[in-house]
């Protein structure tokens, strides 16, 4: 970097220190003290916290965490591919408009939107109103206060952070390359592993942790759609700050849970590293 | 640019097979929606012939090779592969390989891996798919890269991978989809050296689509002329210039005159030749075919003449001059209007009192005595009977 661009890359580095650094470093001091018996720090450094975090009651909100992000990750990477590449192979004209309406939740606001997969879901729903018409069940299926509810609603507002970015990859293809590789001997299933896939995969790759990474902190859906039952990360964090008002707790697990996010970029890195090649010839 | 070929063992490549393929083209039409590409197109090549597909752009060309590669399914007819209906065959069965206008190399794989894509599909052993990748690239002359990403290759360099890649699994035809449209002129023409013998070391049917006639007069042992997606003419080369069958075919490929006239009916003991009155009380001796035997006398009529084949009298040196004496029939007045040094050869421009477009003389410099008429000159313009033609297409003005 020239001394130029040093300076001018300044306002941002100051930013990232004000409102990045310093925070982390205020969690992770914070994350060493101890909660006096009215939520007030206490200044005595201990790891207290740590071990507490990982007690199997907590240790096990943890792993029902990572799990729920890692599938919340893969379906939406399941349905974010074939959408993109419908998106990406439909006629020029079109793909403004499906790209627009790809967008269109995000004119709502966030906690409506949540609130109307929570209608959707419930009991008055139409999702019910159709299964009890049509005989199927006779009484409405609760399907809210569930980890399916969380999921769903995850799914829902998190598919179009997947899906631009391999859309935006395979908008740039060259298309007569699927030609080439059938035109090579290569069947519809070989055209996608060698060669659609492969080609995807940095969009699929920037598609990873832009869902899995806000998902594994988030708290408003699971704490809209999976009621007291379904106690996650994001819910167990911001549950100690705001509620229990233990901060050193919550921030030692905070702390954790970046520890786990850049575990999982590291793991990334070793996948996609060979340049997003997904088989190895 | 150097192109090694001798050293390489092409007896995998050899099949005698190649020799008794036949590809047909069976009556195909083809429309995109209301506009029809392709119109009732029927064609016989094979036995390891370089075949050329040559036409205007939008002539239906790409459509037609698309056809043959399986991408694109005739509206109608068919297309037989040594009397095999292939026309619903998908593109992944069969035994042919296209190369791309753009190449259309993967770019997430090196070289090596490109070429050897076909073989991997056919889960070809791995020493086995080496030996065959080395081989297709040694063929090229880019054995030296096997290990290049594809985007740190040259537009000429990307084009041989293209071309190793086609021919590694030994298709019985390459179809080349104006392949070397991309390259600049002076690689262009290296290329259409090292593809024509390729083809021939191979002994494989190539069919080659291209625009350029020039490329496709070089390159071909037979090619189809293409207009409005129908083919207009198939011959040789040489058949396809010196015996264009109309108009089109005429002044699509090279340069040439035309003058404008009407039929005056045949040359009093010449069975082939007929009289054209130009006006002003001037005639010209020409050619007849069969097709343009039955004009009536009387018609307007367009005469074809290649500019190498018009002489200026005074012109030419004495050798020259005396070697074309006897073939001049006709000899017509024009004023020079420019003079075009072009090295190998000069060009005259002349224009004739009786005609609207100019008419032009192509002769070889070394033929040319150092006395040159100048610009407003009044000369004389000479050419034989047989290279004056008639055609259809041209029959009516």
């Amino acid at each position: 970097m020239s001394k130029r661009s040093g300076i001018l890359a300044l306002p941002l580095m100051l930013w990232l220190v004000w409102f990045l650094v310093m925070p982390i470093g205020f969690v992770l001091i914070y994350s060493l003290l101890q909660r006096g018996s009215y939520g007030e720090i206490i200044w005595t450094l201990t790891l207290d916290n740590y071990r507490r975090a990982l007690d199997p009651l907590y240790f096990q909100i943890f792993v029902k965490s990572l799990l729920l992000t890692c599938l919340t990750t893969i379906l939406c990477l399941a349905l974010g591919l074939p959408l993109a590449y419908t998106i990406a192979t439909a006629a020029k004209r079109w793909r403004p408009l499906l790209i627009s309406l790809l967008m269109l939740p995000f004119l709502t606001n966030f906690i409506v939107r949540v609130y109307a997969i929570r209608l959707i879901l419930g009991g008055e729903g139409p999702i019910n109103a159709v299964l009890v018409a049509s005989g199927l069940v006779s009484n409405p299926v609760i399907m809210t206060d569930s980890l399916f509810a969380v999921a769903v609603g995850m799914l829902a507002n998190y598919l179009p952070f997947m899906t631009l970015p391999i859309y935006v990859v395979q908008e740039k293809m060259d298309f007569s390359l699927l030609e080439a590789a059938a035109d090579l001997g290569a069947r519809r299933l070989a055209v996608l592993t060698r060669v659609i896939l492969p080609i995807s995969m940095p969009g699929i790759m920037s598609g990873t942790v832009l869902v899995f990474v806000p998902v594994l902190g988030e708290y408003m859906i699971p704490d809209l759609l999976g009621g007291a039952k379904t106690m996650l990360l994001g819910n167990l964090i911001t549950e100690q700050f705001l509620k229990v008002r233990d901060w050193p707790f919550g921030a030692a697990l905070a702390m954790l849970l970046i520890l786990v996010m850049l575990a999982s970029f590291a793991l990334q890195r070793l996948i996609g590293g060979n340049g997003g090649r997904l088989v190895h010839p | 640019m150097y192109f090694v070929l001798g050293v390489i063992d092409l007896g995998t490549f050899s099949h005698l097979g190649w020799i008794k393929l036949m590809l047909s083209i069976v009556d195909v039409d083809k429309s995109y929606g209301s506009q029809r590409v392709l119109t009732s197109v029927s064609l016989q090549l094979g036995g390891g012939e370089f075949f050329s597909i040559l036409g205007p752009s939008g002539c239906g060309k790409s459509t037609l090779l698309r056809i043959l590669a399986g991408f694109e399914r005739p509206d109608q007819g068919r297309v037989l592969l040594n009397g095999a209906d292939i026309t619903a065959v998908a593109p992944h069965s069969r035994p042919m390989n296209m190369v791309f206008q753009r190449y259309a190399l993967f770019p997430h794989l090196n070289v090596a891996e490109n070429v050897g894509f076909s073989l991997r599909i056919k889960k070809v052993e791995p020493a086995e798919r080496r030996r065959l990748v080395d081989e297709a690239l040694n063929l090229v002359a880019m054995a030296s890269f096997a290990d290049r990403p594809i985007d740190k290759l040259s537009g000429g360099q990307q084009q041989r991978v293209a071309l190793a890649r086609a021919i590694v699994s030994r298709p019985k035809v390459l179809l080349l989809d104006e392949p070397l449209s991309a390259l600049d002129l002076q690689l262009r023409l290296h290329m259409q050296v090292e593809l024509r013998s390729l083809q021939r070391r191979l002994g494989m049917t190539f069919v080659f689509v291209t625009h350029d006639q020039s490329e496709a007069l070089a390159m071909s042992d037979r090619l189809a002329v293409i207009n409005q997606g129908r083919i207009v003419q198939v011959g040789t080369p040489s058949e396809v210039y010196e015996q264009p069958d109309n108009a089109f075919v005429a002044t699509f490929l090279g340069s040439m005159n035309c003058l404008v006239g009407q039929y005056m009916g045949r040359v009093e003991g010449r069975r082939q030749h007929g009289w054209v009155d130009l006006g002003e009380g001037q005639h010209c001796a020409v050619r007849l075919s069969e097709t343009t035997a039955v004009i009536p006398v009387g018609a307007k009529v367009q005469v074809f003449i290649r500019p190498e084949k018009v002489r200026l009298s005074g012109v030419g040196l004495p050798a020259a001059q005396s070697a074309s004496v006897g073939h001049q029939d006709n000899e017509l007045p024009a004023l020079m209007t420019d003079v075009a040094y072009r090295g190998a050869t000069v060009e005259f421009c002349t224009k004739l009192a009786t005609q609207a477009d100019p008419m032009s003389a192509i002769m070889l410099n070394s033929d040319v005595a150092s006395t040159r008429p100048q610009v407003g000159a009044k000369v004389k313009l000479g050419f034989a009977a047989d290279d004056a033609w008639i055609l259809s297409g041209g029959a009516s003005v």
